[in-house]
């Protein structure tokens, strides 16, 4: 009888332990909101033209003078917002700004002006970074470079917050990025009374986890509060102490912006763009990145003083990569096609946004007066209007572009990206690269004779190759890597087509 | 006289004395008055625009300035440029226009774009490539073949537009920017387009033409400083004819005076309300001085038998000039029932004005007069012209049965009015000779058109309305010639076959400079429709069938000519209510005075005052004239000024016969009317068509108004008992 048990208590313990300390996969701690996809397979320019309507009824109506004083601006504020101004400028902690933040995102539905919900949209989100750096610190201790420059980069801002930010709102702020808290019981921070937790040592899927179980649904929430906010009149008024601190504008000059339609729309903009970016990088897998990385550093010197001085050519880099070390790296979660269908449909209403925008700040009046500077834009109407249709037929399906400088083209099939994509990351990189010797050799006819000089071989080890069978299906006039080295060149010399040159860039390097 | 009458004339009478006795507050109130407003006039502006000229409250106004917002229509002036006596142009030729033009926008700052069928680009694909090539070669570096360099443009939609139906000549459109700040013509930069003008003109071949709407207001405005100098003229002839009347140039230098006050506070109250000058309000000072003319002449002329003085002789005439100045009103008056702003502007100013020369002759006149005792000899019975021989040709009175015939020409003026022709443009009011006119016989000619408007889609129409809409309008019987986007895009791409490529070339073309003609920032469309015709009612015709299409106005057509066509159905509308509205006015004020003044002869009088009128109402019938801005308002003129006589003659009888009445004023009828005629006829030197019209209308007018006055009067009138 006592060797059967222990036998069993033995198992149970072993397998207790496994548990705990086994693969986890993230679509069970962080899984897709599945009533996301009805919501976001709505048409995404579905009410465009009522409100390119709406601005251009207002284009003539609005007018601004020139030479607006404090009591027009402290005229316009509402009350709400006069009240918050008032108490944000009085917080001196992480702790006290944190209230602040909990107490805006709870009552959100109650607060009755529109300067102070759009305020509070954009910075509702700031909550799910509190603490971030702190909670950071086991996801990165292990690779020494990636925490050598997380740290340089917090230190860097520590020294340009005292220089150019010195106040205690500021401070404030820093504080609630970089310390551990206890939680207060407000979602994302449900445990209250207990100390935060720091992301598991090493584990870059638990990061990704946080990012699609807070961050992406805090954004969203708060593009959805700002999609329903009306600021046409463009007479929010925005107030430039919130930014400066108590001791700023002693004389009140310079100190008020008026904010509209235009900074709505941009806001917007950025706001889906970001969350198209964050459900891209939640689409694949991190695991092992971390590691990969420090392995790449060394080729570059670092972490090393034994490494060999070449250049790091893309061969060597992408050899790491494809090391089956990091096979994990890269590769698509199971539920990855729902995070990148997620993605699109927010990159499709970024870009939806930024027409809209486009399109107010044609309307508005130039005035120093707006938040937005409208200024540049107005005599570029033209390159800026070529950008948008690009950006907006590539949303829509393949698009055919054009280099401006050499007339070539090139097809994009940008949906296909999103919609038909790879299913592991490392298939995008080079699968080829040129050889050659380390150094050539010239012969130099010089006065004393001729001198055979050594130099470096600069493209040796550079990309020359890639899996044309998964590129044709996103560029259909690639059947080659000099075609795909076009396409490249000719998206960045295309109207509103660099954004994706870059990106692609990436991978060819 | 009826006690109402003689209650009116004391009144009249007592405002004069007052004014007399008072004579020095009123010189300095008149001094004033006339320094502050002349003051004033410097704020005047002068349109030079057709659309200055038309009704604002107009659906087709507001039409062209949606056009002028979405498409800038208004502001391009156009060069045609065509080889002279050579069958084509050479490379060399073309090289040097091509580069002087150039040269000079880049010189001049009121360019801000222009347009040139050496610009023309079609997509040309490669291999995986796409370039724009141009149409036409560049001729200073490429030599072309063919020995028409401007041939391949036959190829393109806009073969007979940008050039003829041969490709010998060449278009080139400017885009000028408006004048900031305005001036006194508004936007219009006068002499930014004259000096640039003249620097192209002294580069080119003898063989060109300007065009376009900016054309069109540079020829205005010259025509109009061109008016200024026949104001100067009737001045000329008013004082010549006063001096050979009654004998003095001082007569003249009174009359004048007056004259400058009342058009001085006229046009001091213009500028006042923002009311611009423009072609029907640079008549006004003519129809002033024409008006008040009458006035002067027959109070002179009663100083000049009586030999009374200057106080007798105005007593005498206040009453009976009042009710000229009255009848003169209320002609110019009646024109404020007109639907259009500017003709309702005329009316009222002329009104004011005739109020204005009333007070200045019988008020303010005097009181000078009594104030200066020099002014007061403004007649010379031994140097005027002896009225002895006027008063034969006066009291020659032709038989009853003759003055009766004579009244069939009214059945002849109801049917005139029911056939006037109102088909005009507004190129017409140029001669024949003019340049601009001949621009447009020579466009008639090699190009089947002679003028543009638009057609406007909303953006939110369906593609398949549209595609219809455009079909239609080819197949209208007034259009030559359709130039839309879907021509210029189709042209554009014509070598390609890829969707995928034409759908890049519509995102690029959508956002050029030359895309702007057919497209507007809120994706709207334009059609530019090419017009065989400019004939009104055709015109109007058109108008209406595409509105029919679109009973939501969500497509039109517009433009210019569309709206000037719009606003020409309203003239003949003018012209009957207010004609009609002036005969009664007239008709009521001559018969209260008959009747205040027991003259029974109401028929005579009304009918022999209105038997000019009548007979103008025929000749312009007979003679196929057509019924424009300036010539509607002719009947409502003659009206109010012809009624004047009978008016006099009444006071004039007392208690005697009408024909007594004739004998004692008739003479002043005659200096009146020959003098107005003379002044009518220095519009023959106008600039302009239609003031041409207009003052041989009025001149004839005055003529048959003075028989109609005078004689078939006087033959309708029983003989006096002796």
């Amino acid at each position: 009888m006592k060797k059967p048990f222990l036998f069993a208590l033995a198992l149970s313990c072993s397998l207790s332990a496994f548990a705990k300390t086994g693969p986890v996969s993230i679509s069970k701690i962080a899984p897709f909101n599945d009533s996301w996809t009805t919501e976001l397979s709505a048409p995404w320019n579905a009410n465009h033209n009522d409100l390119v309507a709406k601005m251009k009824k207002q284009e003539k109506s609005r007018k601004i003078a020139s030479e607006l004083d404090q009591e027009y601006f402290e005229g316009k504020m509402s009350p709400e917002m006069k009240k918050f101004r008032d108490e944000f400028l009085k917080i001196k902690t992480a702790d006290e700004l944190d209230a602040k933040l909990t107490e805006l995102d709870k009552n959100y539905d109650k607060l009755q002006s529109e300067d102070i919900k759009f305020m509070a949209a954009q910075i509702i989100p700031m909550r799910a970074l509190r603490g971030l750096v702190w909670r950071l610190v086991p996801t990165v201790e292990d690779t020494k470079i990636t925490h050598s420059l997380l740290v340089t980069q917090v230190k860097a801002m520590a020294v340009n917050m005292k220089i150019f930010l010195p106040t205690e709102q500021w401070n404030a702020a820093f504080e609630y990025i970089t310390q551990p808290f206890v939680q207060n019981g407000q979602f994302p921070f449900t445990e209250a009374g207990e100390a935060v937790a720091q992301f598991p040592r090493g584990s870059e899927m638990h990061v990704q986890a946080y990012i699609r179980n807070v961050v992406i649904p805090m954004m969203k929430t708060s593009a959805a509060r700002l999609e329903k906010l009306d600021l046409s009149d463009d007479q929010v008024i925005w107030d430039n102490k919130l930014l400066y601190g108590p001791g700023s504008f002693p004389s009140a000059m310079d100190r008020y912006s008026l904010v509209g339609e235009v900074e709505k729309q941009t806001s917007l903009t950025y706001m889906y763009g970001t969350l198209s970016e964050l459900a891209y990088q939640s689409a694949y897998s991190q695991e092992g990145g971390m590691k990969m990385n420090q392995q790449i550093s060394k080729l570059y010197g670092w972490d090393s003083f034994l490494s060999q001085v070449d250049g790091v050519p893309a061969s060597k880099r992408i050899n790491i990569i494809r090391d089956p070390k990091f096979a994990g790296w890269g590769r698509m979660y199971e539920d990855g096609q729902k995070w990148m269908n997620a993605s699109w449909a927010f990159l499709a209403r970024s870009v939806e946004h930024g027409d809209l925008a486009w399109t107010a700040m044609k309307s508005r009046p130039v005035s120093e007066t707006y938040f937005a500077d409208n200024s540049y834009a107005v005599p570029f109407q033209r390159a800026i209007g070529l950008r948008m249709d690009n950006l907006k037929k590539m949303i829509e399906g393949p698009t055919m572009i054009r280099s401006f400088i050499t007339d070539e083209t090139t097809t994009v099939n940008l949906k296909d990206f999103y919609l038909n994509p790879v299913h592991d990351l490392k298939d995008l990189y080079a699968t080829q690269f040129e050889g050659g010797a380390e150094m050539n050799t010239v012969s130099l006819n010089t006065k004393s004779g001729v001198k055979k000089l050594s130099y470096r071989n600069y493209t040796k080890g550079r990309p020359t190759g890639w899996k044309v069978d998964v590129y044709k299906r996103y560029f259909p006039k690639v059947n080659s890597g000099k075609d795909l080295e076009a396409t490249a060149r000719i998206l960045s010399q295309g109207w509103g087509t660099s954004a994706v040159a870059m990106p692609l860039a990436n991978y060819l390097n | 006289m009826h006690k109402s009458l003689v209650s009116f004339d004391k009144f009249l009478r007592d405002l004069f004395q007052l004014c007399l006795k008072y004579n020095v507050l009123v010189c300095l109130v008149t001094i004033y008055l006339f320094a502050f407003s002349g003051y004033q006039t410097r704020n005047l502006t002068q349109s030079v625009t057709i659309e200055d000229q038309l009704d604002p409250s107009m659906q087709s106004s507001k039409d062209l300035e949606t056009l002028k917002d979405s498409f800038g229509s208004n502001t391009s002036l156009s060069l045609i440029v065509f080889p002279g006596n050579k069958n084509f142009f050479e490379h060399k030729d073309l090289c040097h226009l091509q580069e002087n033009i150039n040269s000079s926008v880049r010189n001049d700052n009121i360019i801000s774009d222009f347009t040139s069928p050496f610009k023309l680009r079609y997509a040309e694909p490669g291999t995986n490539s796409l370039s724009y090539q141009r149409v036409l070669v560049n001729p200073c570096e490429e030599i072309q073949q063919s020995v028409n360099p401007l041939s391949p443009l036959l190829k393109t939609p806009w073969h007979s537009l940008l050039t003829d139906r041969e490709a010998k000549d060449v278009t080139f459109n400017f885009t000028v920017y408006p004048k900031d700040p305005p001036g006194f013509y508004g936007d219009f930069d006068a002499e930014g387009i004259e000096t640039f003008m003249k620097e192209m003109e002294s580069h080119l071949p003898k063989s060109f033409y300007w065009s376009g709407p900016l054309a069109m207001q540079f020829y205005t405005l010259k025509g109009l400083a061109q008016s200024q100098w026949l104001n100067f003229m009737v001045i000329f002839v008013i004082w010549v004819t006063l001096r050979i009347y009654f004998g003095t140039w001082r007569g003249g230098g009174i009359f004048l005076l007056s004259l400058f006050f009342s058009s001085g506070v006229i046009y001091g109250g213009m500028a006042m309300a923002g009311h611009p000058m423009d072609m029907l309000s640079s008549c006004l000072f003519l129809i002033l001085a024409v008006s008040s003319l009458e006035d002067f002449i027959f109070v002179a002329q009663h100083q000049l038998e009586t030999n009374e003085g200057f106080i007798k002789s105005h007593l005498e005439l206040i009453t009976p000039s009042f009710f000229t100045s009255l009848t003169t009103i209320l002609g110019f008056g009646s024109l404020m029932t007109s639907d259009l702003l500017p003709i309702r502007r005329f009316g009222m100013w002329a009104a004011l004005g005739s109020t204005t020369e009333w007070i200045a002759m019988f008020l303010l006149v005097p009181a000078f007069m009594q104030r200066f005792p020099s002014w007061r000899n403004w007649v010379n019975d031994t140097k005027a012209f002896k009225i002895s021989k006027t008063k034969k040709i006066i009291k020659k009175k032709p038989s009853s049965h003759f003055a009766k015939f004579a009244l069939i020409v009214f059945i002849f003026s109801f049917f005139s009015i029911k056939n006037f022709r109102l088909s005009q443009t507004p190129s017409e009011m140029f001669p024949k000779n003019h340049p601009y006119q001949k621009m447009i016989d020579y466009v008639r000619g090699n190009r089947g058109w002679e003028a543009e408007a638009s057609l406007f889609i909303h953006h939110n129409v369906s593609e398949e309305k549209r595609k219809k809409l455009l079909e239609f309008v080819s197949k209208e019987p007034s259009v030559q010639n359709v130039e839309d986007y879907r021509k210029a895009f189709g042209f554009i791409t014509h070598k390609l076959t890829d969707p995928l490529e034409k759908e890049m070339v519509q995102t690029e073309f959508s956002h050029s400079k030359f895309a702007e003609r057919y497209l507007s920032d809120s994706k709207d469309e334009r059609a530019i429709l090419y017009l065989k015709t400019t004939n009104t009612q055709k015109l109007n015709e058109l108008r209406s069938a595409v509105a029919d299409l679109c009973p939501t106005h969500e497509c039109w057509v517009g433009g210019e000519i569309i709206a000037f066509a719009d606003f020409s159905r309203s003239l003949i509308h003018t012209l009957f209510d207010s004609f009609f509205l002036s005969l009664v006015l007239v008709g009521l004020v001559i018969s209260y005075l008959a009747w205040a003044s027991r003259k029974h002869s109401y028929f005579s009088l009304i009918i022999a005052s209105f038997w000019g009128p009548a007979v103008i109402l025929c000749l312009i019938y007979a003679f196929d004239l057509s019924i424009n801005f300036v010539t509607c308002i002719i009947a409502s003129t003659l009206v109010g000024l012809t009624g004047d006589n009978a008016i006099q003659f009444i006071f004039a009888a007392k208690d005697d016969s009408l024909e007594k009445g004739i004998e004692e004023r008739g003479p002043s009828s005659l200096y009146c009317a020959l003098t107005m005629g003379l002044c009518s006829l220095v519009f023959l030197g106008s600039y302009f068509e239609a003031p041409k019209i207009l003052g041989v209308l009025l001149a004839a007018g005055f003529f048959f108004s003075l028989i109609g006055d005078v004689w078939i009067l006087n033959g309708l009138t029983p003989k006096k008992r002796s």
